[in-house]
C-alpha cells in the first residue's frame, strides 16, 4: 500500500515539473513571458549597415565631387554633405586603391589637367591641401604616394587607371594606378545627378578660380545654432590626462587650469581651451603620421562634443622643426568659420604635441533652412567683381550664424 | 497528507493554464495562418487588377536577411587562398591589393572586393565538367555559391553569386571563363569575411516586398505579366576599401526581365557594378 502510494506521489511531483516546463515553453512561444526583447518589433533602433567612414575619412570627405560621363552627362555636389556622400562613395574605395597604388609621379600641364576634364573621370576638390598618403589611409588603404594635393581626377586609361592632380602650389602631375579602368568606367556611367559646369568653362564666369564647380542647384542648407562646450573630463581623456590625479585650481579672470604633470590644460571663461605638454609627447615623424595623429586627437576632443558638426580638416603647414594642424567645423558639409578662429589648431615640435589650441562648440542643425542665393548667381556676382574664389560657408557674426556666399 | 493535498491543487492549476496557453497559441497560430492567407489573397487579387500572375510555386513565406556591414579580414582571405592555392606566398601591392601565389595559381584580391584567379598547373586540369570544377573551386575556397534556377550549367563563361550566411549576394558575382574543359580565368567580385555590425531589423517579407513592387508597376511604368521567381539576398556596396555594407535585396524574375527592389525602402534598385 505504502509502495503504491510512493509510486503516486513520484508519479505527481514529475507531473508538476513536466506540466510547469510546458507552461513555461507555452508562455515563452506565446509572447507572454519575453526574455530578450523582441528585435523584430518595428521601432526597434535600428543599427547602421551603411559603411561606416571612419573618423579620418570623415574629416577629409571632399568639398565637392563632379563625375562625367562617356556621353558628357555630368552629375556633381559642391558642400553637400549628403550629395556629396551619395555621389562619392562608390568611388571612395577606388579612389583609395589608385593612391595606394600610384606610380612615380610625372610633371603635367595644366592643358593636359584640363583635357582630361573633358572626357569621363572623377574630379575631387579636396577643399585643402592633402597629403595623399593620409587620404588614402583614411579610405581604407595603405599609401604610397607622398605627394599633396587639393584636387584629384581619376580617369580610366588602356591599362590601370591614371590619377592627375594638383598640387598647393600650382603645378599638376599624373601617374599611373592599378585601378581597374573597366570597373571605373562602370561606376562613372551609371547613376543621376545634377549637372554642372567648372568655372572656367563658363565665359560669364572666366574670371573665378578655373576648377570651381557650379552645380545647377543645390540643396539649401540648415540653420544652425552653436553652444560653447568644453567638458574638461572628454579634453583630459583625449590628451591623455587622468581627471582624478590631475590638480585643478580657477584663476581671477574664471579660467580653470588642470595639471597632470607636464600637460597642461586651461579652459577659459569663453570656453577657449589651450593644452600645453612640457614633454616629448604623442605625434609621428611624416606628414601623414602627423595629420593622422591630429585627426584622431581632434575626433576624440572637440569631435566628441560637436553635436551636428563634423570636423574637416583644413591644412598641414611645416616651418622648420614645427608643424601645426588645423581642423575646423563643418555642418552638412557647409564649413563653420568661427569668429574666434580655427576650432582645432595643434603644433608639434620635432613630431610631438606641444601645444593645442580648441574651440569647442556643439551644433544643432535645424529643419528650417537657410536662405542662399543660387550659386549661379553668387558666382555671376562674383565674376563680375574681383573674382577669384567663391565658397558656401557659415560665418559666426555676433549672436549666431549667417549661411553666405564668401567672394576670396 | 496536506503536502499532497497541495501538489494536487497545484497540478490542476498547471493543467488549467497549460489548457489556457495551449488554446491561446493554437488561437493565434488560426488568426495568423488566415490572416497570411488572406493576404497573399489580397496580393494575388491586387497584382492581378494590374494583370499580372504569380507562379504558382511562388515561395510567399519568405523573409529578407538582415542587412550587415562585411570587413575584410587578412587572415581569413589568407586562409581562403589556401584552399585554393595550397602553400603559398602572399604581397602586400599597395592600395587595398592583396597577391597571393603558389605553383597551383596566382591570386589578386582587391580592397574593393575584386578577384583575379589565375590558374596553373593541376587547378587547370580537367576534374570532372566545368560546372564541378566551378563548384569546387569556390568551395576549396570557403565560399557558398548561388545560382539562379534553371542557370545553363554549359558554356564558356559560367557566373556564381556568392554568398553571405545562406543568402545570395547578387552583384558579388565570380565568373569561370573555360577554353574546352580547361579552366583559364576566374574574375569578378567576391565578399569580404568579417561581419561587424548587423541591423536588427529585417527587410521587408515578401508579401511586402510584393505590395511594393505592385505599386512600382502602376507607377513606374514596368511591364510584366508574370512573375515566376522571387529571392531575398544582398547588394554588396563597397564604402571604404576593406568595408562592405550588404544592404537586403529581392531579386524578382518576371516573364520580361528581372529587377531588384531594396527590402529596406521597396524601391526598385539598380545593383553597384
Amino acid at each position: 500500500m505504502d509502495k503504491a502510494m510512493r509510486g503516486r506521489d513520484i508519479l505527481r511531483r514529475v507531473c508538476l515539473v513536466v506540466l510547469s516546463v510546458t507552461a513555461l515553453l507555452l508562455a515563452l512561444e506565446t509572447g507572454y513571458l519575453s526574455l530578450t526583447p523582441n528585435r523584430d518589433a518595428p521601432g526597434h533602433a535600428a543599427a547602421p549597415t551603411a559603411p561606416q567612414t571612419g573618423d579620418s575619412a570623415a574629416a577629409l570627405w571632399p568639398r565637392g565631387v563632379l563625375i562625367s560621363r562617356a556621353d558628357g552627362h555630368r552629375r556633381a555636389a559642391l558642400c553637400d554633405q549628403a550629395e556629396t556622400e551619395r555621389l562619392f562613395s562608390p568611388f571612395a574605395a577606388l579612389l583609395g586603391e589608385a593612391l595606394g597604388t600610384a606610380g612615380a609621379a610625372e610633371a603635367l600641364s595644366e592643358a593636359d589637367f584640363r583635357l582630361g576634364l573633358t572626357g569621363e573621370g572623377l574630379f575631387v576638390d579636396l577643399g585643402a591641401a592633402c597629403p595623399l598618403g593620409l587620404l588614402a589611409g583614411a579610405l581604407g588603404a595603405k599609401g604610397r604616394c607622398a605627394d599633396t594635393a587639393e584636387l584629384l581626377l581619376l580617369l580610366p586609361g588602356v591599362e590601370g587607371a591614371e590619377l592627375r592632380y594638383r598640387r598647393p602650389d600650382g603645378s599638376f602631375a599624373r601617374c599611373a594606378t592599378s585601378t581597374s579602368s573597366e570597373t571605373l568606367r562602370a561606376r562613372l556611367n551609371e547613376g543621376e545627378g545634377v549637372e554642372a559646369v567648372f568655372a572656367y568653362e563658363d565665359p560669364a564666369l572666366s574670371r573665378l578660380s578655373p576648377y570651381l564647380i557650379v552645380p545647377a542647384h543645390r540643396n539649401a542648407p540648415p540653420r544652425i545654432e552653436a553652444a560653447v562646450n568644453p567638458n574638461p573630463e572628454t579634453l583630459m581623456r583625449a590628451f591623455g590626462m587622468n581627471s582624478y590625479v590631475a590638480s585643478g585650481y580657477r584663476e581671477g579672470d574664471g579660467t580653470r587650469v588642470y595639471i597632470d604633470d607636464e600637460k597642461t590644460l586651461r579652459i577659459a571663461a569663453d570656453g577657449t581651451v589651450r593644452y600645453r605638454c612640457d614633454a616629448a609627447g604623442r605625434g609621428g615623424s611624416s606628414d601623414e603620421e602627423l595629420a593622422a595623429y591630429a585627426l584622431r586627437l581632434a575626433q576624440e576632443s572637440v569631435g566628441a562634443l560637436c553635436g551636428d558638426a563634423r570636423l574637416r580638416f583644413v591644412g598641414l603647414r611645416r616651418e622648420g622643426e614645427l608643424a601645426t594642424v588645423e581642423l575646423d567645423y563643418a555642418v552638412q558639409g557647409v564649413p563653420v568659420e568661427l569668429a574666434a578662429g580655427r576650432a582645432v589648431v595643434l603644433r608639434f615640435r620635432n613630431g610631438s604635441l606641444v601645444t593645442a589650441q580648441l574651440l569647442p562648440r556643439s551644433f544643432r542643425a535645424s529643419a528650417e533652412a537657410e536662405t542662399v542665393p543660387p550659386m549661379r548667381f553668387a558666382a555671376a556676382i562674383a565674376a563680375a567683381g574681383e573674382g577669384g574664389g567663391l565658397r558656401l560657408c557659415y560665418l559666426e557674426r555676433g549672436e549666431g550664424f549667417r549661411c553666405l556666399w564668401v567672394n576670396c | 497528507m496536506e503536502t499532497r493535498q497541495l501538489e494536487r491543487i497545484i497540478l490542476l492549476i498547471l493543467l488549467l493554464v497549460n489548457a489556457v496557453l495551449l488554446g491561446l497559441l493554437l488561437g493565434d497560430r488560426v488568426t495568423e495562418a488566415s490572416a497570411e492567407r488572406a493576404r497573399e489573397e489580397m496580393l494575388r487579387q491586387l497584382l492581378a487588377d494590374s494583370g499580372i500572375e504569380l507562379a504558382p510555386d511562388l515561395d510567399l513565406g519568405q523573409v529578407s536577411p538582415h542587412g550587415c556591414t562585411v570587413v575584410r579580414d587578412l587572415e581569413l582571405e589568407d586562409q581562403r587562398m589556401q584552399g585554393i592555392l595550397g602553400e603559398h606566398v602572399r604581397a602586400d601591392e599597395g592600395g587595398g591589393i592583396w597577391y597571393y601565389g603558389s605553383e597551383l595559381g596566382k591570386i589578386m584580391m582587391h580592397g574593393t572586393g575584386e578577384l583575379t584567379i589565375l590558374p596553373l598547373g593541376e587547378t587547370a586540369e580537367r576534374r570532372g565538367s566545368a560546372w564541378e570544377q566551378s563548384l569546387a573551386l569556390l568551395r576549396a575556397s570557403g565560399l557558398e555559391p548561388w545560382t539562379p534556377p534553371g542557370q545553363d550549367p554549359t558554356g564558356t563563361d559560367l557566373p556564381f553569386c556568392c554568398c553571405w550566411n545562406g543568402s545570395p549576394v547578387f552583384n558579388a558575382v565570380l565568373t569561370f571563363s573555360y577554353a574546352g574543359d580547361k579552366l583559364e580565368l576566374v574574375t569578378g567580385t567576391t565578399v569580404f569575411h568579417r561581419e561587424t555590425a548587423r541591423s536588427p531589423v529585417r527587410g521587408m517579407d515578401a508579401v511586402s516586398i510584393l505590395t511594393a513592387f505592385a505599386a512600382a508597376v502602376k507607377n513606374q511604368g514596368l511591364i510584366c505579366s508574370r512573375l515566376t521567381e522571387l529571392t531575398p539576398g544582398y547588394e554588396m556596396s563597397v564604402g571604404l576599401s576593406g568595408e562592405s555594407a550588404l544592404e537586403p535585396v529581392w531579386r524578382l524574375v518576371m516573364d520580361t526581365g528581372e529587377c531588384y527592389l531594396s527590402a529596406e525602402t521597396g524601391q526598385i534598385v539598380r545593383l553597384q557594378v
